[in-house]
């Protein structure tokens, strides 16, 4: 089972509203990149992988990956949250407001809403984990993209740390796809 | 024991923390040997960490995982008040447990990870629940929910704290 934690995994204290960066860093949380297929992506898996190395290493970056699910979240809640309408209409983010006003929706930068079609499962441990290492890479590269695009230090240090745990993450998921490949084929 | 040596990936992009690299655009810089050179011995000193401070700065508290983009450094994160930095505090030995953590699930004979783990979960209990008795609970086991009014309503964290 799961519980709460009231607090962000690394703080989030956005002091400027910023309605183009919110419409950018919303992929992160429903693109197909982003941290809400991450989070499904490895808690789906989780329950196939052939040793409990797996089992606890896709529950516990499964679960991490919620808590950044959470952060991006507050990122785009922090930057929405005083915007004008005119300001919305004018970044291009009428049609969000008139689904959504100002809530938070999981879509691509696009406004492509999230599908589950952005993440597999095979049951192969070692073509699951070869799709959770890309998916850590392009989720870092995604990072790399948005911090180019802001200069905004409240919102680029989390964006920092965030593209650092896709790091360890990789790292994490490769370490354990070597140690299969060798042992899977005994 | 443990094959933390296997995964020195050199094909990696933007590997590199030279920050002269930045002068032209690297975006698609392969690794750099230097950042591989550090000799990961397989002996006691195979965990090369940062501490937690270093560590939850970063995002990371492996010093041969770290991997800095262009020229960027970690933001430095300031408490404004006591609660702050506080919570800062338990947040940073919280991650360098966590991040332990996912390290031992793939090396669970880790001696000396298992010892250091236990040293940040200690530490993350004694702060967390020292937090709880002065600001109010951080998860719902806390002993510092039998107040009235329920202590559970107040304060999320996505609210700004200026
Ligand atoms: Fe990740």
């Amino acid at each position: 089972m799961f519980s709460y934690q009231k607090r962000l995994q690394y703080p989030i204290n956005i002091k400027s509203k910023n309605i183009e960066m919110a419409k950018l860093l919303v992929t992160q949380y429903g693109g197909s990149n982003g941290e809400l297929s991450a989070a499904l992506r490895y808690l789906n898996q989780r329950y196939t992988m052939p040793d409990d190395r797996g089992k606890a290493l896709l529950t516990d970056i499964g679960t991490e990956e919620l808590a950044h699910v959470e952060m991006i979240s507050t990122m785009i809640y922090q930057l929405l949250k005083d915007a004008t309408v005119e300001e919305i209409k004018a970044a291009g983010l009428d049609p969000h407001y008139a689904e959504h006003k100002r809530a938070l929706y999981p879509t691509d930068a696009n406004g492509v809403p999230f599908t589950v079609a952005y993440f597999a499962t095979t049951g192969d441990p070692l073509a699951d984990l070869s799709e959770d290492m890309a998916a850590e890479e392009k989720a870092r590269a995604v990072y790399e993209n948005l911090i180019d695009l802001t200069d905004d230090e409240d919102i680029r240090g989390p964006l920092l740390w965030l593209r650092q745990r896709e790091i360890v993450h990789f790292a994490r998921f490769k370490e354990l796809y070597d140690m299969y490949k060798k042992e899977l084929k005994k | 024991m443990n094959n933390f040596n296997d995964f020195m990936y050199s094909n990696v992009p933007g590997m590199m923390t030279d920050p002269n690299m930045n002068t032209f655009d690297n975006d698609f810089m392969v690794g750099n040997s230097q950042n591989m050179n550090q000799n990961m011995n397989q002996n006691m000193d195979h965990l090369q960490l940062f501490d937690s401070y270093q560590g939850y700065m970063r995002g990371n508290m492996f010093q041969d995982l770290y991997d800095e983009y262009k020229n960027y450094k970690p933001q430095r994160l300031v408490g404004k008040d006591e609660q702050q930095e506080r919570l800062l505090e338990l947040s940073e030995v919280a991650f360098a447990a966590h991040d332990l953590n996912l390290y031992l699930d793939n090396f669970p004979n880790d001696k000396e990870a298992i010892k250091k783990f236990n040293e940040y979960r200690q530490k993350t209990n004694q702060l967390m629940e020292q937090y709880e008795n002065m600001y109010g609970p951080l998860v719902i086991s806390s002993n510092s929910l039998n107040t009235t009014p329920w202590a559970w309503v107040s304060s999320f964290p996505w609210e700004v704290n200026k």
